[in-house]
This record gives C-alpha cells, structure tokens and sequence, in this order.
C-alpha cells in the first residue's frame, strides 16, 4: 500500500485531534504460523490514555511490539490502515522503522531491570539516547540531565553515573522512560509498566506516566493484564481475547455501561478487600467463534 | 505474662565478615600466580641471564651445579637460562594469539550473531568449515603461506582459534539481542555499528575472557608441537618445543635437558586454564547466581 504525502497531511487536518496510532484490521502471524492478533482496530489519539487489557495469550503485547515495529524477523503484518504517527508502517522497511522510532515512539517495557544495560551507567544509555536526536555531545548531555530531572529521578547528577542494579527498581523505571521520552515521541507504548513494582511504586509510576501525558500531549499505549491498573489511567479501553477485539470505547462504556460477558468476568475477577470472604473467581474460558 | 521490650542492640560495630576459604577464588589466583611468575622468571632471565644462553661456558651436558642450576646442554649452554627465556616466549606468543583471536573473534561473532540473515549463514559456515580441518594442519599451511618468524606465528594462530571465539561471543550475541535494553536502543534510533559496540560486546566481555585463556592454552601446547616440528620458533630463540625435539635424544643420561622444557609447557598449560577456570567461576557463574 502506497500513502502520499498529501493524504497524510489531510489527515492531520481532518482528525481533530492527531491519531498518533491509527490501527485498522491489523493481522499478525508469528514464523510458526501462530495467528497471535486477527482483524483489530483500535486509535490512540495525542493526548490520550488507551488501555489494552487481556489474559496471558489475548495478543496485546503483540499489538504492542507491532506498533514500535519490534516484532520478530518473519512475522507477517497485515492491516488495511497502520499508522503511527500518520506514517503508514505496515509495507515499512526496517530502516524506515529505525527513523520513525527515533522521534515519535518511545516504550516502556515490564521489568526495569532488564530494559537497561547492566554493563553501562544509566546515564550514558540515557546520554545515548538523547545523542540521537541532539545535534551536539554536549547538548545531549545538557538533555539527558533534563530528561533524568523531567522523570523525577531523585539527585540525578549523582545517580547519573551509577549502574541499573545500584537503583531501586521504581527509579529503574523512570530511567527507562527518561530513555522512552529522549526522541520527543508522540506515541508511548507502556507494556506492563508497573507489572514488576510493588503496589506503591506502581501508583508513583503511573502518576508520571499520566503527568507526562500531560505535560508533553504524548498519546500512550498502555498495556496490561491489570484491570485496576487501567480504568485508574485510561480514558478509553480495548478488551482483548484470543487475538481479537471483544470490546473497545471509552472506559464507561466497557466497563459500566455495557460490558460484555467476558469484560464482566474479568471485572469479577478483582478481589474485594471488602466483600465477605470467598474463593476467587475464576473467569470461564471463552472460545472465539 | 510479663515482657519487656528488647534492649536496643549496639549495631555500630559492623560483624566481622571473615572471608571463608571457599570464597576466595583459588584457581583465578594460581593461575594468574603462575603465569606471571614464569613472565617475571623469563623477564628477568632476558635482561639479566644467569649465564649467555647462546654461549657455551660449560662443559658438555653436566649436570645440575651451582652455576648451572639445571645443567648445561650437549654444546655447553645453561638450560635454566634457556628454559625461563622459552617460557617466556611461550607466554608472549599465548597471550598474543588469544588476544589476536578474541579481538578478530568477537568482532565477528557479535555482528554474526546480532544482524542474522545471510551474513550470518555464510561465516558460520566458513567457521565450521575452519574447525572441521584439524588445526596442526591450517597452521603448516598458513606457516608455509606467511613465514616463519614470531610475528606470523602469532598471526596464524589468531587465526586458527578465532573460529572458535566466533561461536561462543554469536551465541551470547544471539541471547543478549533478545533482550529489553537492546530494543530500546533500537527504538532510540542507535545504529547497528553502537549496538555492537556499546551494548552487545560488553555484555559478552565476560565470556570472551574465559574464552581468551582457555585459548591460551591451546596455544601454548600448538606452540610447542609446532616448534618440535620445525615450523614454530626458529632457533636460536629458546623455546620449550625445540628443546624437546633437539634433546630427545640425551633421555637416557641428561633427563633434565627434557625435564625442564616440559615442565615450562606443562605449568604454563595449567596455568591458563586455572585462570579460565576461575574467570569462569568468577565472572559467569556468579553473575547468573548458580555459584554457592
């Protein structure tokens, strides 16, 4: 599929505000002929929270690494409209990925520990990734300083030259998105970024997260098995379940207004501190027909 | 029932933490130990011989005296002298070697590993091609090919084990690309020349290490057979497996003449692979938490 420039541009024009991803029956089969994601849509808008939730296998991390481009070499890609960033991606070469990711998508993955470097300072991967959109060494210094500050690194001068495992892991994770915000992106893609925290260092991350949508107009990907997790950050939600869609719109609607069978089990599925003892809910498989 | 709280314990003096003996890493030391004792020995036997190695200033084959610690050999010349300067030629060209073929090889391997595709089909194959034909045999030909002083022996055992470094740095290349920190310098926009450089090579620096002494020992023991075959170090340069060839033949009334230029191959042999065994213990086992 070829997009001209033209028709970019009037998109940027007609959609009020930006679609920073615009995904229409996206199709993705890994290289053993595993169908992981089949015929979603979904629209992450500037300055907008979209949540995906799911069980293990439902296909949304795919949908994730999809829209940073990381998926593995072999997977097939198939989708009537995929854009990130109003650049159509789904016929992109890896070199053409390589461009758009540096300025307009930025991610942040589950474990903080293993998204940094533990042979190199947080600061000199924070410093390496600021490099590449900074003109100079010295103004990406300057810029990776601020971004370390702009993510609420506590003391980031002294910080800047220690190494991943002489941080806590809720300071891990403000470093990985000092990295993920380094290009200016527009899209954030969040895969479980809080997964791996405990409850109060989950509740910090997703402040900044949330000030940082704020602050900066980024459109943000947030994926999680978490329920709780997203209706507390969404302003819109997309049910995944074996690979497809089972419901999306905005988080009243799916989760009040008029969910699904499958969005209600999985909303039973929370435990209540509150309700009287009980034995956790078990959500009934479902098989998609 | 009665309690009290517990008295606030005086936590200001820090517990002794005795080092226990299983602690200290003892094959790393011995081997380093070693190694450096017999570089030290070679140095200090080069620039301050006991006696002139290449002049004869004893009688033939005497025996261990106070002047010539371990005899002399069947023209007059001081074996101790001797010996300590091959061990030192030994050590030189091991760590040459090792070094030549970890640099060559870790280059190789890590782009190998990280760009996949085509590339990396045709340099395994060509690397399994390499370790498919039995060693003594590519270093005769590369002799043959390059010459035969230190320089291009050094250069045509580099060669011969940096196949064998290719391997081990791609598979660690192959594991690390995987990993979160990888993709997102990729998504950062770092290029692939960084990423090798920056991101992948140091995290198999650990690996390439081990690799690197044990290589070294390779070396030391091919270093000798080639110059027991003529095709290593040229005389007169003492080296430990000429001096095995030339004095095969006084076993019977000299022993130490051969006594002496074995125990250089076999101390050094052990040492490097102490020092392989302990980097391993020290580097890879402790770092994926299995030691102890």
């Amino acid at each position: 599929m070829s997009v001209t420039k033209q028709e970019i541009a009037s998109d940027k024009v007609s959609d009020a505000p930006e679609l920073v991803l615009d995904i229409a029956d996206l199709s993705v089969s890994y290289p053993n002929g595993f169908l992981a994601v089949e015929d979603i849509s979904l629209q992450v808008a500037a300055g907008e929270i979209v949540g995906v939730v799911g069980e293990s296998g439902s296909g949304k991390t795919t949908v994730g690494l999809a829209a940073a481009g990381l998926l593995p070499v072999g997977t097939s890609v198939d989708a009537s409209r995929f854009r990130v960033a109003g650049t159509e991606v789904s016929t992109l070469k890896p070199k053409g990925w390589r461009a758009l990711r540096k300025t307009q998508v930025g991610m942040v993955f589950q474990e903080p520990l293993a998204a940094l470097d533990p042979t190199m300072t947080i600061g000199k991967q924070v410093l390496e990734a600021a490099r590449q959109v900074a003109s100079t060494r010295p103004e990406a210094q300057k810029e990776a300083l601020e971004l370390l500050d702009l993510v609420r690194l506590p003391e980031p001068k002294q910080r800047f030259n220690m190494y991943p495992h002489e941080l806590s892991g809720g300071q891990r994770q403000r470093v990985v998105i000092a990295m993920a915000l380094a290009g200016k992106p527009k899209l954030l893609i969040a895969d479980e970024p809080t997964t791996a925290l405990d409850v109060t260092i989950q509740a910090q991350i997703l402040d900044l997260l949330r000030s940082m949508r704020d602050t900066l107009g980024l459109g943000v990907l947030l994926v999680s098995h978490d329920i709780s997790v997203v209706s507390n950050m969404a302003e819109r939600l997309v049910v995944m379940l074996n690979g497809r869609v089972v419901q999306s719109g905005t988080l009243q609607q799916v989760l009040y207004d008029e969910p699904e069978p499958y969005t209600l089990a999985l909303r039973a599925a929370i435990p209540n501190v509150d309700a009287p003892p009980r034995s956790l809910f078990e959500i009934p498989s479902y098989e998609v027909n | 029932m009665n309690y009290t709280l517990k008295k606030p314990q005086d936590d200001t003096k820090k517990p002794q933490t005795k080092k226990r003996f299983q602690d200290v890493n003892v094959s790393l030391i011995a081997g380093i130990a070693i190694i450096a004792g017999l570089t030290l020995l070679g140095v200090v036997m080069t620039f301050w011989p006991l006696n002139n190695p290449s002049l004869s200033l004893g009688g033939r084959l005497e025996g261990p005296s106070a002047r010539f610690w371990l005899g002399t050999d069947d023209i007059g010349r001081d074996t101790f002298t001797r010996v300590a300067q091959a061990a030192l030629t030994g050590v030189a060209v091991s760590i040459a070697a090792a070094a030549g073929a970890c640099m060559v090889g870790a280059v190789i391997g890590a782009f190998t590993g990280y760009v996949s595709g085509w590339p990396d089909k045709v340099i395994m194959r060509v690397v399994d091609a390499l370790l498919a034909i039995p060693s003594i045999l590519i270093v005769l030909i590369l002799r043959l090919v390059l010459g035969t002083g230190v320089w291009q022996l050094v250069l045509a055992l580099a060669f011969l084990y940096s196949p064998s470094v290719v391997r081990v740095i791609r598979s660690t290349v192959l594991v690390t690309r995987r990993s979160d920190f990888v993709a997102l310098a990729e998504i950062a926009g770092v290029n692939t020349p960084s990423i090798l450089l920056k991101y992948l090579l140091p995290n198999s620096l650990p690996t390439l290490l081990v690799q690197g002494a044990s290589v070294g020992s390779n070396a030391v023991v091919l270093e000798a057979v080639l110059s027991y075959l003529g095709q290593g170090i040229q005389p007169p340069q003492p080296s430990a497996g000429r001096m095995l060839y030339e004095y095969t033949k006084f076993m019977q009334t000299s022993p130490m003449l051969l006594i002496a230029p074995a125990m250089v191959v076999f101390l050094l042999t052990v040492g490097w692979n102490l020092t392989a065994d302990g980097l391993q213990r020290a580097l890879l086992i402790t770092r994926s938490g299995v030691k102890k």
